[in-house]
C-alpha cells in the first residue's frame, strides 16, 4: 500500500505550480497557437520532471544515480550546444537572403533593433544579476532561440529554462508587443511614409558567395560566433548552391523537425520545480519583454534618427522590423503600415529588414560571447 | 544599490557601447561586401 502512494506523498507545492505551468504551455500551444513546436514538448516536459521521482530524469536508487532520459538529452544536446546548432543548418537553408541582397541599406536595422539586447544586459546587471546570466538573460533580444540557448548554455547559465520559455513566448507574442511598442514612438503619419522598392536580381555567384564570406567576416571578428554563425550559413549555401536540393529539402523539414521534436521536451529537464518557481524566473520573464520592447524601439528610433538626414524618408517601423522574428514582424510591420495608408506597401523593406536581423542577432550573440569573459 | 552590482552595471554598459559599436561594423562590412559581389557578379 505505501508503494502506492509513495508518489503521491512526495508531491510538492512547486511541482503541482510546474504542472499548472506545464498546462498553460500546452494551452497556448494548441488552443492560441504560439510556437507549438516548442511550447507543446517543453509544457509537457515540465510535467514529465515534476512528477515525483520522475524516471525520466536522472535519480539516486539506492545510493547510485540512475541517469534520465532526459538529462541525457541535455547533456547530448544543450551541454554541447548540438541541438541549437544542427537546428541552425535547417534555419539557415529556409532563409532566402534575397530581399536583403536587392536592399543592403536595411542591415543597418537589423544591427540597431538588437539594442534591446544589450539594454536588457544593462538592466539586469543593474538589478543584481552576474554579468554572464545578465548576458543570458539579454539574448532574449535576439528573438532567436537556438542563439538564446547557445548563449545561455556557453555562459553555463542556470536560467536555460526561464530564457527559452521567455523567449519562444515572445516571439509568438510579436504580432502584439510590436505595434505597442511601435505606436508608442511613432505617429500616424509616420507610419503611413510610402517606400517604393525596386526589386534588383541576384545573380548565383553573389547568392553563393554571401554565406561563404559572410562567416568568415563574422569569424574573424568575433571567433567565438564560428559556430553560430557558420552553421547558419552552412545551411544557405546547401540552399544556393543549387546542387544539393535533396539535402537542402532534408535541413528544411526532416532536420529541423526532429531537432525541434527533441530541443523543447530536452529543455524542460531545466525546468525542475526548485529551479524554475522562483521570484527570478518571473524577473527573467519581465527582462525578455523588456529586451523585445526596446529591440522595436531601437529600430524605429534609428529609422527616425536617419529621417534626419534623408530626402527620400525611411518609414519608420522598417526598423523595427530588424528583430529576428522572420517573418512575423515584416508581417506585422506591413499590416500597420497598410492600417495607416491602405496603399502603403512596405512588405519587401521590412522583409530585408527582417533576414538583416537574422543575420545580426547571431552576430549579436558571438560578440557578446567574445566581450564577456567569465 | 550594492558595489559588485553597480561594476556589473558599469562593465555591462561597457558591452553595450562595444556590442552594439561592434555589430554596427560588421553590418557595415557585409553591406560593402554586398555591393561589391553585385558590382562584380551583375546579374546576366
Amino acid at each position: 500500500m505505501e508503494l502506492l502512494i509513495q508518489g503521491v506523498a512526495a508531491i510538492t507545492i512547486k511541482q503541482v505550480v510546474m504542472w499548472v505551468i506545464g498546462g498553460i504551455l500546452i494551452y497556448l500551444a494548441i488552443a492560441k497557437d504560439f510556437e507549438p513546436a516548442l511550447l507543446l514538448p517543453m509544457g509537457f516536459g515540465a510535467i514529465l520532471v515534476n512528477i515525483p521521482m520522475s524516471g525520466a530524469i536522472t535519480q539516486t536508487l539506492n545510493g547510485t544515480p540512475v541517469e534520465g532520459i532526459l538529462d541525457f538529452l541535455f547533456q547530448s544536446g544543450i551541454s554541447t550546444e548540438a541541438f541549437p546548432l544542427l537546428l541552425f543548418i535547417g534555419i539557415g537553408a529556409m532563409i532566402d537572403f534575397g530581399p536583403l541582397l536587392s536592399n543592403p541599406f536595411m542591415l543597418l536595422f537589423g544591427a540597431a533593433a538588437q539594442f534591446g539586447i544589450f539594454f536588457t544586459v544593462c538592466a539586469a546587471a543593474l538589478l543584481g544579476f552576474e554579468l554572464k546570466d545578465a548576458a543570458s538573460i539579454g539574448i532574449i533580444g535576439a528573438a532567436d532561440g537556438p542563439t538564446s540557448i547557445f548563449v545561455a548554455n556557453y555562459f553555463h547559465s542556470n536560467l536555460i529554462a526561464p530564457i527559452t520559455v521567455a523567449a519562444y513566448s515572445y516571439m509568438s507574442l510579436v504580432p502584439v508587443i510590436q505595434p505597442a511598442a511601435i505606436k508608442l514612438v511613432t505617429t500616424k503619419k509616420e507610419r503611413a511614409i510610402r517606400m517604393p522598392y525596386k526589386a534588383e536580381s541576384i545573380s548565383k555567384m553573389t547568392r553563393v558567395l554571401f554565406p561563404i564570406m559572410v562567416t568568415m567576416i563574422a569569424g574573424l571578428i568575433a571567433p567565438t560566433s564560428v559556430a553560430l554563425v557558420g552553421f547558419l550559413m552552412f545551411g544557405n549555401l546547401i540552399r544556393e548552391c543549387g546542387v544539393l536540393e535533396r539535402l537542402s529539402k532534408t535541413a528544411q523539414n526532416e532536420l529541423v523537425n526532429i531537432i525541434t521534436l527533441l530541443l523543447g521536451i530536452t529543455i524542460a529537464a531545466s525546468m525542475k520545480a526548485e529551479q524554475f518557481v522562483t521570484p527570478t524566473t518571473a524577473v527573467v520573464i519581465a527582462l525578455g519583454l523588456v529586451a523585445f520592447i526596446f529591440d522595436t524601439i531601437g529600430g524605429v528610433l534609428f529609422a527616425k534618427f536617419l529621417n534626419l538626414f534623408l530626402k527620400k524618408k525611411i518609414n519608420p517601423m522598417v526598423g523595427a522590423a530588424g528583430i529576428s522574428a522572420f517573418p512575423m514582424s515584416s508581417r506585422v510591420i506591413q499590416k500597420m503600415a497598410t492600417q495607416a495608408d491602405p496603399q502603403n506597401f512596405i512588405l519587401m523593406h521590412a522583409v530585408g529588414a527582417n533576414v538583416a536581423g537574422q543575420v545580426a542577432s547571431v552576430i549579436a550573440g558571438g560578440l557578446i560571447m567574445n566581450l564577456i569573459k567569465f | 544599490m550594492d558595489s559588485t552590482a553597480l561594476m556589473a552595471f558599469k562593465e555591462s554598459l561597457s558591452v553595450m557601447v562595444s556590442g552594439m559599436g561592434g555589430i554596427f561594423v560588421v553590418m557595415l562590412i557585409i553591406f560593402l561586401l554586398i555591393k561589391t559581389l553585385i558590382k562584380v557578379f551583375p546579374e546576366k
